[in-house]
């Protein structure tokens, strides 16, 4: 069985490969976007509102108050970037429930996709609230032989991040795939239900720790700052 | 478990393509009408606000109003019940004023009444009393009653008592001797000449008699010498009767005044 979706090449065109990892990021990214557009297309500004407004404004509210624990400041310029993955590594894990579907986020290249994204959006809020110098300042605490540290650990904790993430989702469909062999029938169901609870559980730790970083870099000087998770193995 | 990185830099665009779509069809018109939600319902707690402010204003500004409507009310009754009770009293003073003039008016009136008519009483009394004297004298004997009058003022000078004869006597010197003599009828020279006789031995010199004619004596002869009167006359009963006739009166009106 395929460990990963990306070797399902389905239209190769020299460097270009359409493989069934990006097949399935469309997939899900359409369908956030229609249901997105379908529940919320008939927003209203009163105190009436449908159904689908208010399912979509609980979300939202959910999703700005873990930021808001999370990183003690204002949520609103974080929404877009931390709200879309949690909610896209949520989709795709929680739609591996359908038969056949491989979730994009059990392919490495997608992991370490967002990951460099978490890599690159940390500097930038970075520097957008704290200015370029004071930010990088922050590399050479508390001494400046620290800095090296520093510096591995930023490349560390993405590559963290990118496998950590992997390694959950493609374990739980390894874990499927030898059980079936194993105990066919009504085992696996179980263990799939484990891979939805560790799917949630695994988009929620990614949005949480890019959070994490995020208010590390943008809080100037953090009286406590929220101890990250080092390793979280789960 | 390898990268593949064609993959990866398509699904880094990818993912930001999803941001930009989330942003544009989520995020933001969410945010938006929640923003204004909350201003809406800002709004309108302010307006409640504002209407419950103005509504307790209004209430206040209106209790206030009765209670200035009430006290006025009071004031004004008390006011009014005030002047009622002046006006009756000053419209009880005008009547019983009013009463007491008409009463005195009627007193008048009466009395006029009663002395008018006793006056009238007394003239035709006295009319009568002379017609039925003198036609009882003309019709007893052929002597006139003015004889008799006559005669009988005599006789009453004649039997004076000797201190009112000292009394006249003083009378007619005092008066120079000259005295007047008034009757209601012509007095015969004969009658006449017997009175200044009788005179003449009272005071003892020569009487000049004046004799004058008075209807008013309705029938007698009055005898006047300075203070002295001495007289003999129809009128002098008449008065009596009247006098009579007038207490008699009062006596009645006393009666009826204290019914």
């Amino acid at each position: 069985m395929n460990t990963t979706p990306d070797v399902l090449v389905l239209w190769q065109w020299g460097p270009i490969t359409l493989n069934a990892t990006l097949l399935w990021t469309w997939l899900v990214m359409a369908l956030l976007v229609t249901v997105a557009w379908w529940l919320g297309r008939n927003l209203s500004s009163g105190v009436q509102i449908s159904r689908g407004q208010a399912f979509l404004e609980s979300l939202l509210v959910l999703l700005l108050r873990q930021i808001e624990d999370v990183s003690q400041q204002k949520p609103r310029p974080f929404l877009p970037f931390v709200g879309t993955l949690f909610l896209f590594v949520a989709t795709s894990n929680l739609l591996s429930i359908i038969p056949g579907y491989i979730p994009p986020t059990a392919s490495l290249s997608t992991t370490t996709a967002l990951a460099l994204c978490v890599f690159v959006a940390v500097p930038m809020y970075g520097i957008q609230r704290q200015g370029v110098a004071q930010y990088f300042r922050q590399y050479l605490r508390p001494s400046v032989f620290m800095l090296p540290f520093n510096i591995i650990g930023e490349f560390s904790r993405t590559l963290a991040l990118a496998v950590r993430l992997f390694g959950n989702v493609m374990s739980g469909r390894m874990i499927i795939g030898s059980l079936l062999v194993v105990v066919p029938f009504f085992f696996p169901i179980i263990m799939d239900l484990f891979g939805l609870l560790t799917g949630m559980i695994q988009a929620y730790i990614f949005a949480v720790l890019a959070m994490v970083y995020i208010a590390s870099a943008t809080q100037a000087q953090p009286p406590s700052p929220p101890s990250p998770p080092t390793s979280p193995t789960t | 478990m390898n990268i593949d990185w064609f993959t990866v830099g398509a699904q880094i665009v990818n993912f930001l393509i999803l941001i930009a779509l989330l942003k544009r069809f989520l995020y933001q018109p969410l945010l938006t009408a929640m923003d204004k939600r909350e201003q809406t319902i800002a709004a309108r707690w302010e307006e409640a606000e504002h209407t419950k402010n103005e509504a307790q204003s209004l209430l206040e500004e209106n209790e206030r109003q009765r209670k200035e409507l009430r006290d006025t009310k009071e004031s004004s009754l008390t006011k009014i019940r005030e002047e009622a009770e002046t006006q009756k009293q000053h419209l009880l003073q005008e009547v019983r004023t009013d009463i007491q003039q008409r009463k005195e008016q009627w007193r008048k009136s009466l009395e006029r009444e009663q002395e008018d008519f006793l006056r009238d009483l007394q003239r035709r009394v006295g009319q009568e009393t002379l017609a039925i004297a003198r036609r009882a004298l003309q019709d007893l004997a052929d002597t006139e009653l003015e004889q008799a009058v006559a005669r009988t003022f005599l006789q009453k000078l004649q039997s004076l008592t000797a201190e009112e004869k000292k009394t006249l006597s003083e009378a007619i010197q005092d008066s120079d001797l000259h005295i007047t003599l008034q009757s209601s009828f012509p007095l015969a020279e004969e009658q006449k000449q017997q009175i200044a006789e009788e005179l003449h031995q009272l005071a003892q010199a020569q009487v000049q008699v004046e004799t004058q004619e008075d209807p008013d004596l309705l029938c007698g002869i009055l005898l006047k010498a300075e203070q002295y009167q001495l007289s003999w006359h129809l009128r002098q009963y008449l008065e009596t009767l009247s006098q009579r006739f007038l207490e008699t009166l009062s006596d009645s009106n006393r009666e009826a005044q204290a019914s």
